[in-house]
């Protein structure tokens, strides 16, 4: 958006320009103007962007977090209850330190027994690299499974340690295993 | 007004004419016959699939989920719809299904509808 401060001037020159512009040449007259309006208006928007940019600022923008479905359950995460949807990516957008960011989404068992499942992330997936430890990711799935042909409503927590340093936009990746038994504890 | 205002101004008229004509913009609706029922009832659903003319979207398949309070979802149902683009299906609430609200959601070509509705719990009461 700062890029737009540069149409500014230009603008301003076009504005002048269709001054000089005859009024037998109005259709020229009328696209200087657009071409004006639209530079004066970009220019006023970048400057605020300008204005508005702190170099301190401190939130974590979390770019894309794929999602990885292992097991030996027949199992699909999707973003709707009708499981039309599939998830393959999560935004978790833009989080404070001290922050915590929620999704939810659900767990469709299309298999033929109960899914168990396990919920972790790879820590070789992380980008940066040992980010990692400055992030907590849980989910409400703990003690529960899903029956065959059943959905289940989740909810995935990320919680950023208010110490975060040196990190400003990372991703990683969610690894939810299925079983047909419970996980040990 | 000149030729090439013309010119772009019907160009613009014809390509929303074509949109407006073959792109079909759908909706989708979807009712309980009931806000409230005891368990082991029958829930009827029903609803209507229409484009952007509020014409019906005939033999398009609709996905019905049922969620009871504890984020549980209960075996999808699908239904075709009809010559007019409505659509109909029945939902048994189980026997052993908890009590609070429930949400059924219908999609198609995309997009999707919900309604909630409550599940009373039976007491049986010694007298």
């Amino acid at each position: 958006m700062v890029m737009l401060g540069l149409l500014m001037p230009v603008g301003v020159w076009f504005l002048s320009k269709a001054k000089s512009v005859g009024p037998e040449k109005w259709t020229a007259k009328f696209m200087a103007f657009i071409i004006a309006i639209s530079g004066v208006t970009g220019g006023a928007v970048g400057v605020y962007d300008y204005m508005a940019f702190d170099p301190e600022a401190s939130s974590v923008s979390i770019y894309s977090v794929g999602i990885v479905l292992e097991g030996d359950v027949l199992f699909n995460t999707y973003w709707d209850a009708t499981a039309t949807s599939a998830v393959t990516s999560v935004e978790w957008g833009e989080l404070e330190p001290g922050q915590t960011g929620n999704v939810t989404f659900y767990i469709k068992n299309e298999g033929s027994s109960n899914l168990y499942a396990n919920m972790t992330w790879t820590e070789g997936s992380w980008d940066p690299p040992d980010a990692f430890q400055y992030f907590d990711l849980t989910w409400d799935f703990e003690d529960k499974f899903v029956k065959p042909g059943f959905g289940q409503r989740v909810r995935l927590q990320l919680h950023v340690h208010s110490d975060i340093a040196g990190v400003t936009g990372f991703s990683f990746d969610i690894v939810i295993t299925g079983d047909n038994e419970p996980f040990p504890e | 007004m000149t030729p090439w205002v013309l010119l772009l101004v019907s160009l613009i008229a014809i390509i929303i004419w074509i949109i407006w004509k073959y792109v079909i913009i759908p909706s989708i609706t979807v009712a309980t016959d009931k806000d409230s029922y005891d368990r082991s009832e029958g829930v009827q659903i029903s609803g209507d699939l229409k484009d952007q003319a509020d014409a019906g979207i005939p033999d398009k398949t609709v996905t019905i989920a049922v969620e009871d309070p504890g984020g549980t979802v209960y075996p999808t149902i699908t239904v075709q719809t009809g010559a007019d683009g409505s659509y109909a299906a029945t939902w048994e609430i189980p026997d052993d299904a908890a009590g609070g609200t429930y949400t059924v959601t219908a999609s198609a070509l995309g997009i999707s509808a919900s309604k909630t509705f409550r599940q009373m719990i039976q007491k049986i009461v010694a007298v």
